[in-house]
């Protein structure tokens, strides 16, 4: 069966609403009623079980049908929809916006090897 | 540009917020490097990711700093060749906008175009300010006498430190309680 829960989406948005919430990932287990190292093999591609899924959409007010492919447009490589904050000074050009880009691929990149 | 309502006073409580997750004063100055690293933010330097980029010479005023988020890992790209006071206001602008929980969006347009939102940049500049110099800092500083030192305590730009005594209104306060000082001492005399 296609795997269709789209865990890198779900990762980056948890990610985000524990910063939103200035929370350290310790602090989000905690309050969630999780274990810190189920989060930590969750960051490594483990799939969630179903209790720390339900625990962790409870935490962050996520919906699980935001994350479930085909239910909405979320098809593409997850390169080809690198989503990056990019803050720099608006006098940047197209040129120079170009080689910013090549340094969000390259911390990307980074980040998946690490 | 006006803010939405509260959103000044929110601002503060973030910065005092990550202040208490640090375990430091309302007042305290701040490490932007340790804030990342307490927020499990990876702090990359534009110079180890990207060692040719012209952002390091001629153009280096053209980049600041990114956020590149990827599932539960989040890093932050700042350009190390500015001058260590713009690197801590750039690195505070990209955890203001973690911090305010911004969206994420794609950083070029289809047009090739970079993307920005005017509205969340200037959130951004305003709770960058306001994590190096709380509105409890510029109470202190203009309470202490320390505007001369302050450009060294809280490691800002003159211009950064004179915008955060104005608009958190420490700059007014002080001016009130130096004319009522002066008005009593007058009336005392």
């Amino acid at each position: 069966m296609t795997d269709r829960f789209d865990n890198e989406a779900f990762f980056a948005a948890l990610n985000a609403a524990r910063l939103s919430r200035q929370k350290t990932w310790k602090e989000v287990a905690a309050e969630a009623g999780i274990n810190a190292s189920t989060l930590t093999r969750m960051g490594q591609g483990a799939k969630p079980d179903v209790n720390g899924l339900a625990a962790l959409l409870a935490w962050s007010r996520l919906k699980a049908e935001m994350f479930i492919k085909g239910a909405e447009a979320i098809e593409s490589e997850p390169i080809a929809r690198i989503t990056a904050l990019l803050r720099a000074d608006p006098k940047l050009t197209s040129d120079k916006a170009k080689l910013m880009e090549d340094i969000v691929v390259s911390t990307y990149n980074r980040l998946k090897d690490s | 540009m006006g803010f939405r309502r509260g959103f000044k006073a929110e601002a503060n409580r973030i910065a005092l917020r990550v202040r208490q997750q640090m375990d430091l004063s309302p007042h305290a100055p701040i490490d932007p490097i340790a804030v990342c690293a307490h927020f499990e933010i990876e702090l990359l330097q534009l110079s180890d990711v990207e060692p040719e980029s012209p952002f390091l010479g001629d153009h280096q005023d053209a980049f600041s700093a990114v956020t590149v988020p990827r599932g539960l890992a989040t890093a932050i790209v700042h350009n190390d060749r500015h001058h260590p006071y713009r690197q801590r206001s750039n690195i505070c602008h990209e955890l203001a906008h973690c911090f305010l929980g911004h969206e994420c969006a794609p950083p070029l347009l289809e047009n090739g175009d970079r993307s920005r939102d005017g509205g969340m940049e200037a959130e951004a500049n305003f709770l960058a300010g306001v994590l190096l110099i709380t509105n409890e800092a510029a109470n202190r500083i203009m309470l202490d006498g320390l505007y001369h030192q302050a450009q060294g305590i809280y490691g800002v730009s003159k211009p950064m430190l004179d915008f955060r005594l104005r608009v958190s209104g420490a700059q007014t306060i002080h001016q009130r309680r130096m004319g009522s000082a002066g008005r009593s001492s007058l009336v005392s005399s």
